[in-house]
């Protein structure tokens, strides 16, 4: 009966979904992107997709259909697994075999070693979207050579019926799955080599997203069970601990036997490989950053973690997408690459190697020549692992297209019937033996963690820990007082020891305490790391923590600092300040100020009892206190200040925590000290007006005491400090100088002007409305009309709508008025009140064009077109407001669209693409990076042209709202006012918003002022960028963009060279140098607002002809540039030029002598400006390329970013 | 093979169960307040019975045993049910909500809930909440009464359920976990909420407690296992004083009523208006055949399709704010839907023809 039931189900599902199909015929059109039925079909139903092979359908699909939203389809390559392998290029002395492929594995997502040496591997056939009326089967494969020669001979599906497994672990008599929303075990109970006992370890999981399921399984040294989630996965799992809520990007710390789930590190956009090395420490990928390898200890928190309010950088930023992390290690791989990182660049094909060097408590990142490329597009490495032979396995998904949301989830072009592992050799080298080890007797398996191969160490922890503590303690228990008594203790052995105690739950405090005495660092921090977690059973947990804190080494303290969060007692705060005695660096600051942060329950009370005696000195106490959000410790750190005790590298936190939390009589110390002459506060009143005006534009506060006493500078000669003085009385709604301000705003022009005039608005009362309603009106400076207009609009915005008609009238035709447009456009109500006014008069058709251009780029993609927007377009077009035809039209059809994509592939010129694309008024470079230099607030787009076909590029630079990557989401506040900001998320606190605006810059919103905070759909990038070029440059620059990450010139090249340059653009300095000055004395006095940013080419070159160029006593046609060198590990650095002719260079302000084409210096620690004059006339290169020596690279890099 | 035999079977089973120790199977029921959808609010022919609440009902999906129970128990009103339970969630929606916003959390909950077409909201909420404890429970408060009124808008009416107890396992997170203080202060409210708004109560606190000193209801302690949901099924059905035809038998658990036997258990149904009798058995081990299985596996697949349309894989690109990307897949969610109701029309079909047979 049950057989003819589920027969008969099948038989229901199938005539309902030719009913479906039929009611539905035009939607499905639309679903499969093609309007031939038979390619519908193809694309949409099993029953005939399975009789149909994928090339066959592609054929059909190409002769009976026009392309529509394709990409060529020439991209399609030989998926013959013979012709792919003539494409995988390795390094000399290296070869690449087929291990297996498709039927014997199919979509391989992540594979994982067991203690037999065989492959696990989930693939999913589902991926990326299950299918109506299918039941999705993907399957966990186990796959084995079972003769050893390195192919493997056997494919056992071990289970099937799965619902996209992205992650996979063999463990505990079976294997952890991930199962979309849920973690599953499966076992196999009878032997017969598949899964018959299924049960839901954990569930709640988010599905929101395909590609951030959770994924990455792995077993930690410690046994506990670690796996990733990304961005947009919201995940809910009830343990009997509670709830663990994670929204967002992390790592998971989980126990099975105790289900103890944990978010260990937050954030990374799609945070993929997941790593530990030797020493317990763990290391990520990012699939959708762009940060390399990232040092991920407990607490660390990366890019895009939710609601962050400090963020850590991978260790190199700039690099393309990776998946997967694995480190080399055993024996087959030559002694040089031992060690080293690989991961891979899903996007080019190619999988990248990185060499780690330790730098302070933490690591800096080299990159190496890679393990292997290739220019076959369906090769997709997503996993790679050592295997029991000690050969690099890769685990190739092999797709032509990614999956991902850009390109329809039912394109015929999704590969999801194939999938191959790769296996990767040393010619000539023997492979590592795998031990016998699942039946090994206990002492047999201690002594295999002797072995150098990091995959058989863990795999005997594992088992250790399977056979639980009853049988493995007592015998642990003798094997490490033997290892403690032997002469030649073997440090690495015991911390072994030591993880296999903490993963059977079991304390040892004797080899503990002897490896927190460990003469290695590394071994010495993973014991503070297990100290850490078994504090509750030490009672010496305290003190061994504080002296940890002191220890020689910076991983140490960053291990202590980290492990006293958890003591929760009084007293840990200061253990943990005691780390700033010694040698600060990112990682332990990053890591000191969570710490305080977390302990502050244990501290605050007390320092308040004892303020002046609580902290062992000023540097502790600053510290502490700036890294709190109180204004009792704002109170504490102006007290500090003013007896001149914080020390200087804290002194733009405390003028930050002043203007964040400062009170009346805190803010009134800073303008005490701005008042003080011939100090050093003098030199700081700019910082301190600064901070007053934050204090009072975030949160309204003024010095308490006679705050009149900023009109003295008024007058100051000095613009910006005048400019600053000016605000802050308006913020201050300081009396009896209206009229000063009133007249300032008829006076003077520019910055000064437009600080008068906001003065003005910020009384916000009626008085002012009627000075700015006068200023508004016809008999003003243009300018001075438009500018007072769009203020009064920020308070009173019916009273602009009745002036703005006379405004707009009477302008002359040449007067800008996009801002008083804008002041309308960015509030909530503008729009409509806008409309509604211009509905009923005309105004000349200059300023309704204006109008519509104002439109276009102040409008939100989600405004764009709502029912105001579309009133206030009729109304302007009713006065002449017509858009001008683009010389490159926007709005084109999806045919428009192919014949642009054919004529890119066939005529375009990228390196004129380039040329565009660096062009100042494209503005490109204002918000997207290349290889880490450039703006921040687009995505760097390195290695776009290998992610995105080229018809999607089309469409993004067209409607970039039709295209926001991960970690781009566009926020939007609308302030109590009615203002709406729109922008990136930088971070939120309790106190603050922090958006990255579309002009790249930071914008502060008060929580008190925040109406609400949405995320929304749409862009920072405005449409219509592209409106005024040539069609020949457009399709210049989309090859350019196509080309971006391809093998070929627009590659980023693995050396390290110098990205981003500032430039001398002129100034008092260009005078100076055209009357004769030496450039090197000049230079001591050039202001920071002389020098503009330029970036590199992909190539890694500065074009000369792109630059300013200089008069000197030297001659026409010198270049002044400038980048920025960091040595981390003090020593020779060398970077090299391409000629030795024609430049002289300044490191920091001394000459540097060069020998040929190459300067080498002796550096100690430090970020150094380093300076070439280059003359034209002598220097024979048309553009600059500064490369850092290979052995240079291990103590010093370009500083990147914007 | 006859079912009654397969009785007889059961009874001698739990003869040698070890069962005896103790004063009878699940005798300490209290079911005293334990009140159902039969006694109170009845249902209509062809009622829509959404279940919404935390992992309490979304773990039942994979076994679709409350569902069996309620269709199969009032198989004359030939119901349709909806499991709109989802981990860790509370009364705000907690769990629902997703990368953009609005809607906010509680927007999504409403939305689903308005989505589905109750005619009848079983409501299990407070399993995540109580954690809060005495600090959380007026934020609570006004959460459940905020649904409440959510539920009545829509014209349905509603039955609330208590959390679940711990169910310990001997050796298994002993003392329990601190979060279960907390059990009765919010039960408590619920219940309070009931009897002011005239709700009926699902109290499954002291059963479900017995059950699981006696059987293994639960893996973890904190959700139910499969028999975990047949046990929980039976007590429904036997309070409501409903057939359990013929046996409720599974992974790891069985249950059926058979007044008779020296293991006869009962209790009172009661909501102040009326009562009723119910008796259950329970067991720890199989039987061979229920009959059970091929009404569930249609409802196991029915709601992995409804699952599929309310909760999709991909819901940032179809439906939400990436949908200008995949938003042309979405009437793909629709066809999940329609499937779902053609299997509702499947399931219908084999209560009249099919079941028990």
């Amino acid at each position: 009966m049950k057989k003819g039931l589920i027969q008969r189900i099948a038989r229901r599902i199938e005539d309902r979904l030719a009913f479906i199909d039929r009611r539905q015929k035009s939607l499905a059109i639309r679903l499969w992107g093609c309007r031939n039925p038979v390619c519908w079909l193809w694309g949409g139903r099993t029953t005939l997709c399975r009789n149909v092979s994928p090339l066959s359908g592609l054929i059909l699909f190409l002769s009976v259909t026009p392309l529509a939203a394709q990409d060529a389809l020439r991209n399609i390559p030989d998926s013959d697994p013979e012709s792919q392998i003539e494409m995988l290029h390795v390094p000399e002395g290296f070869e690449v075999n087929l291990f297996a492929s498709e039927p014997m594995v199919v979509k391989p997502i992540q594979m994982n070693w067991d203690a037999e040496g065989r492959l696990w591997v989930a693939g999913s056939s589902s991926y990326p979207q299950p299918k109506p009326g299918e039941t999705p089967d993907d399957k966990i494969y186990i796959l084995e050579d079972t003769n050893g020669d390195g192919v493997a001979d056997r494919s056992t599906v071990f289970a099937d019926g799965l619902l996209m497994p992205t992650g996979i672990l063999p463990g505990d008599g079976g294997v952890y799955v991930a199962n979309a929303t849920e973690m599953i075990h499966l076992k196999d109970t009878d032997g017969d080599g598949r899964a018959d006992e299924r049960r839901i370890v954990l569930s709640g999981f988010g599905t929101a997203d395909s590609h951030h399921l959770i994924h990455t399984f792995r077993w930690g040294p410690d046994g506990r069970f670690y796996f990733n989630q990304a961005i947009y996965i919201f995940s809910h799992v009830e343990t009997p601990w509670g709830v663990r809520r994670l929204e967002g990007g992390g790592t998971w710390r989980f126990q099975p036997e105790t289900l103890d789930l944990e978010v260990y590190t937050r954030g990374l956009v799609n945070p993929w490989g997941l790593r530990f090395d030797r020493w317990g420490e763990m290391f990520l990928t990012d699939g959708a950053g762009g940060q390399g390898i990232n040092y991920a200890f407990p607490g660390a928190t990366f890019t895009a973690a939710p609601g962050a309010e400090r963020t850590l950088q991978g260790l190199s930023p700039g690099q393309p997408k990776h998946s997967g992390l694995e480190v080399i290690s055993g024996t087959h791989f030559p002694e040089s690459w031992r060690g080293d990182w690989i991961t891979n660049d899903y996007r080019a094909n190619r999988i990248n190697r990185f060499r780690l060097h330790e730098e302070g408590s933490g690591y800096r990142s080299e990159q190496l020549e890679d393990l292997l490329w290739s220019d076959h597009i369906a090769f997709r490495p997503i996993d790679v692992t050592v295997g029991p032979d000690g050969a690099i396995y890769v685990a190739d998904w092999y797709n032509p297209i990614i999956q991902h949301g850009e390109v329809d989830f039912r394109d015929p072009r999704r590969d999801q019937e194939r999938g191959r592992i790769w296996r990767i050799t040393a010619k000539g080298e023997p492979g590592s033996e795998w031990p016998e080890m699942k039946d090994a007797a206990v002492p047999e398996l201690f002594g295999l963690l002797e072995r150098p191969e990091n995959l058989v160490r863990e795999q005997v922890r594992q088992l250790l820990r399977e056979r639980g503590p009853t049988v493995v303690l007592p015998v642990l228990e003798s094997w490490i007082s033997d290892q403690l008594d032997s002469d030649q203790r073997n440090e690495q052995l015991l911390l072994e020891g030591l993880w296999v105690y903490q993963s059977l739950d079991a304390v040892s405090e004797q080899l503990l305490y002897a490896l927190l005495d460990a003469e290695g660092h590394r071994v010495r921090s993973a014991a503070v790391r297990v100290l850490s977690e078994w504090q509750e059973e030490l009672e010496a947990a305290g003190p061994l923590l504080r002296r940890a804190a002191a220890d020689r080494h910076p991983r140490v303290r960053l291990e202590a600092v980290i492990g006293l969060r958890n003591l929760q007692a009084s007293g840990a705060v200061h253990a943990a300040l005691s780390v700033l005695d010694q040698p600060m660096d990112r990682w332990l600051d990053f890591a000191l100020w969570q710490t305080v942060r977390e302990l502050t329950p244990w501290w605050l009370e007390e320092w308040r009892a004892e303020p002046d005696s609580y902290f062992a000195n000023p540097r502790h106490a600053s510290y502490a206190l700036k890294s709190v959000t109180d204004p009792d410790a704002v109170s504490g750190l102006a007290k500090l200040y003013r007896a001149g005790l914080v020390p200087e590298e804290y002194v733009q936190d405390v003028l930050n925590a002043f203007a964040s939390h400062g009170s009346g009589s805190d803010l009134n110390l800073l303008l005490d000290l701005a008042l003080e002459s011939g100090s050093l506060h003098a030199s700081r009143r700019g910082e301190y007006l600064t901070a007053l005006l934050q204090a009072a534009e975030r949160r309204g506060v003024r010095p308490a005491q006679n705050p009149e006493r900023i009109l003295r500078w008024m007058d100051d000669p000095e613009e910006p400090l005048r400019s600053r003085a000016i605000r802050l009385a308006g913020a201050w709604k300081l009396e009896g100088i209206r009229d000063v301000l009133a007249e300032l705003a008829v006076r003077t022009q520019d910055d000064l002007q437009a600080a008068a005039l906001d003065a003005l608005a910020a009384y916000g009362d009626e008085e002012t409305a009627g000075i700015l309603e006068e200023f508004s009106l016809d008999g003003s400076a243009p300018d001075l009309q438009i500018r007072a207009a769009s203020r009064l609009a920020s308070f009173d915005l019916d009273r602009v709508s009745r002036l703005v008609i006379p405004i707009l009238r009477g302008l002359p035709d040449e007067a800008d008025a996009s801002d008083l447009y804008a002041a309308f456009l960015s509030r909530s109500e503008g729009t409509r009140l806008l409309a509604e006014v211009l509905e009923e008069r005309e105004i000349p058709a200059v300023r309704a064009v204006e109008g519509r251009r104002a439109m276009q780029r102040y409008l939100p993609w989600d405004r764009q077109n709502d029912f105001d927007a579309e009133q206030l377009k009729r109304a302007l077009e009713a006065s002449g407001g017509v858009l001008p035809p683009e010389r490159m039209p926007q709005d084109l059809s999806d045919q428009q669209v192919n014949e642009l994509e054919r004529e890119v592939r066939t005529v375009s010129d990228p390196s004129e693409g380039e040329r565009l694309f660096r062009r100042g008024d494209m503005m490109c470079l204002n918000c997207h990076a290349i290889g880490g230099a450039g703006g921040l607030s687009g995505p760097d787009l390195s290695s776009l042209g290998t992610s995105a076909p080229t018809d999607q590029i089309i469409r993004a630079v067209l409607n970039p709202d039709h295209s926001v990557k991960e970690g781009y989401e566009l926020t939007s506040v609308i302030r109590s006012n009615g203002q709406i900001t729109l922008g990136t998320l930088i971070r939120e606190t309790p106190d603050e918003v922090v958006l990255r605006d579309a002009a790249d810059r930071e914008v502060v919103i008060p929580s008190e002022q925040v109406e609400s905070r949405d995320i929304v759909s749409g862009s920072l990038m405005p449409a219509g960028l592209t409106a005024g070029l040539e069609r020949e440059e457009f399709i210049d620059l989309i090859g350019y963009l196509s080309q971006l990450g391809e093998p070929g010139e627009f590659r980023l090249p693995s050396e390290t060279v110098v990205r981003r340059w500032r430039v001398l653009a002129g100034g008092d300095p260009l005078s100076r140098l055209e009357s004769g000055e030496d450039p090197e004395v000049v230079l001591e006095s050039v202001p920071e607002s002389a020098w503009r940013e330029a970036y590199s080419t992909v190539s890694g070159s500065l074009p000369l002809d792109e630059l300013p160029q200089l008069d000197s006593a030297e001659g026409p046609y010198v270049h002044i540039v400038r980048f920025d060198l960091e040595v981390t590990a003090e020593g020779s650095v060398e970077f090299i030029l391409p000629s030795a002719e024609g430049w002289r260079v300044l490191i920091g302000q001394n000459r540097a002598e060069p020998t040929g084409n190459r300067i080498s210096a002796n550096l100690e620690l430090g970020i150094y400006p380093v300076t070439l004059i280059v003359n034209q006339q002598t220097y024979p290169e048309q553009s600059l390329k500064i490369q850092l020596s290979d052995e240079s690279g291990e103590r010093a890099r370009f500083l990147s970013g914007k | 093979m006859n079912v009654r035999i397969i009785v007889l079977i059961l009874a001698g089973f739990l003869l040698s169960f070890g069962a005896c120790s103790t004063p009878g199977l699940l005798s300490e029921f209290n079911m005293d307040g334990f009140v159902t959808a039969d006694s109170v609010p009845g249902f209509q022919p062809e009622e829509r019975v959404v279940l919404l609440g935390n992992s309490l009902f979304e773990n039942d999906l994979d076994h679709g045993w409350l569902e069996y129970g309620l269709i199969t128990g009032w198989a004359e009103y030939q119901l349709t049910v909806r499991n709109l339970g989802w981990s860790g969630d509370t009364v705000y929606g907690e769990s629902r909500g997703t990368y953009t916003r609005p809607p906010d959390s509680w927007g999504h909950l409403a939305g689903q809930l308005e989505d589905a077409e109750p005619d009848i909201v079983w409501i299990a909420y407070g399993g995540v909440e109580m954690a809060e404890g005495e600090a959380g429970l007026e934020r609570f408060n006004s959460g459940v009464n905020r649904l409440l009124d959510k539920v009545q808008e829509l014209g349905a009416r509603v039955v609330l359920i208590s959390p679940l107890p711990y169910l310990s396992r001997r050796g298994l997170y002993e003392p329990e976990p601190p979060a279960y203080e907390n059990l009765d202060l919010y039960s408590r409210t619920l219940s309070e909420i009931a009897a002011a708004r005239q709700i009926p109560w699902l109290d499954l606190r002291t059963p479900l407690r017995a059950a699981s000193r006696e059987l293994e209801v639960s893996d973890n302690g904190i959700h139910l296992n499969e028999n975990g949901y047949i046990q929980l099924t039976c007590l429904i059905l036997a309070g409501s004083n409903r057939p359990i035809s013929p046996v409720l038998q599974g992974k790891g658990g069985f249950c059926f009523r058979n007044g008779d036997t020296p293991h006869e258990l009962s209790g009172n149904v009661s909501n102040g208006s009326g009562t009723g009798q119910g008796s259950v058995h329970a067991g720890a081990t199989g039987v061979d055949d229920s009959g059970s299985d091929s009404l569930r596996s249609l409802i196991v697949e029915k709601n992995r399709l409804y699952f599929q349309y309310y909760r999709p894989i991909n819901r940032t690109y179809l439906t939400g704010f990436r949908a200008y990307e995949q938003g042309n897949n979405a009437p793909e969610l629709e066809q999940f839907r329609e499937l779902a109701e053609e299997l509702d029309r499947e399931i219908k079909e084999y209560l009249k023809t099919g079941f028990g047979q």
